[in-house]
């Protein structure tokens, strides 16, 4: 059967062929590359800068192992607060706005040194609660058998053996 | 029972609790898929009530949803535009239309945040829709970047109520 064997072959190559072709229709699209600060809605670029400064300032604080949430909750706060001296044009809230953008960011600096500490002891920590339980492995593999022995004499070291009768 | 017998019966559960805690110690994060959540609820945070016929300048509430599961903390801006049913719009490219609505916030990872959203339409229109895009901070370019989510209600808007 010559030209059933070429049709299984043809059929193979076509399904290949439709299987690569179906990969590279689904494959997943790479990011979007559309980009625009137009899209913030703060027109200020000092502001703007600030806040995204302030914002990479968390964001490596948190990379870092550190506690956040109370820096997030200002930031947010900050930003209301920028977008309303924004629409009232008050330059008093913008430079308060500005001052605690600052704060922020020293903050972030510290949150991130006491994440990495947080993250170093718990390291140590790891290792010594390993070190401990691998001791109590090596303690056990010496010293069970003995133990289990000596257990198993006082408790059934009295019993007397006897012979079962057959019936 | 042999005295290896005994000995595997002890050691396998502080085996296990070793394994355990190394593998809390060393690796915490266990790699999951990155995402964030962008949904359009309606005046009752539900999804059954949608506003479709509106008056010119009639002012209608709507919720946004957001939710951060990138695995860090996130910067999103979210893009309230309006256009016509020939606009186009899918995962790589943003709508061109004009906005009508910019709002910002900062969450944390497995945060998220429902805001209420106050808006009206200024122009009449049959099939005009009212799209909301997320826009995600990029680091590395400094700038937003569209991040692919974006929901949609279609809206049939007529002239203003005779007073």
């Amino acid at each position: 059967m010559k030209i059933g064997r070429m049709d299984e072959k043809t059929l193979m190559l076509f399904i290949l062929a439709l299987t690569i072709l179906s990969m590279i229709a689904v494959r997943p699209s790479g990011p979007s590359k559309a980009y625009g600060s137009s899209v913030a809605s703060i027109e200020n670029e000092e502001a703007r800068g600030k806040i995204a400064g302030a914002y990479k300032a968390v964001a490596e604080a948190e990379e870092k192992g550190g506690d956040v949430s109370s820096l997030l909750v200002e930031l947010n706060s900050i930003i209301d607060l920028v977008r309303e001296a924004e629409s009232k044009k008050d330059e008093a809230k913008m430079s308060e706005a500005s001052a605690r953008l600052d704060e922020v960011i020293e903050k972030a600096s510290e949150i991130g040194d006491q994440g990495l500490a947080a993250a170093r002891w718990k390291q140590n920590m790891t290792v010594l609660a390993l070190g401990a339980e691998l001791s109590v492995a090596l303690i056990a593999y010496i010293y069970a058998p003995g133990a289990f022995w000596r257990i198993w004499m006082k408790v059934k070291g009295r019993w007397r053996v006897k012979a079962v009768e057959e019936r | 029972m042999k005295n290896d017998e005994i000995r595997g019966i002890v050691l396998l559960p502080i085996l296990v609790l070793a394994a355990l805690t190394a593998c809390q110690g060393f690796f915490p994060k266990i790699a999951t898929e990155a995402f964030s959540e962008l949904a359009i609820l309606d005046r009752n945070m539900m999804t059954s009530d949608y506003p479709r016929e509106l008056h010119v300048n009639e002012s209608f509430t709507l919720y946004l949803y957001v939710g951060n599961h990138e695995g860090r903390v996130e910067y999103y801006t979210i893009l309230v535009k309006l256009g016509n049913s020939s606009d186009f719009i899918n995962e790589t490219t943003p709508m061109n239309a004009p906005m009508i609505a910019v709002y910002e916030k900062i969450l944390m990872e497995n945060e998220t945040w429902i805001h209420p959203v106050n808006l009206s339409i200024e122009r009449a229109g049959v099939n005009l829709r009212l799209v909301v895009e997320m826009w995600i901070y990029d680091d590395a370019a400094d700038d937003f970047r569209y991040h692919g989510r974006w929901n949609q209600l279609w809206l049939n808007v007529t002239s203003p109520k005779p007073p």
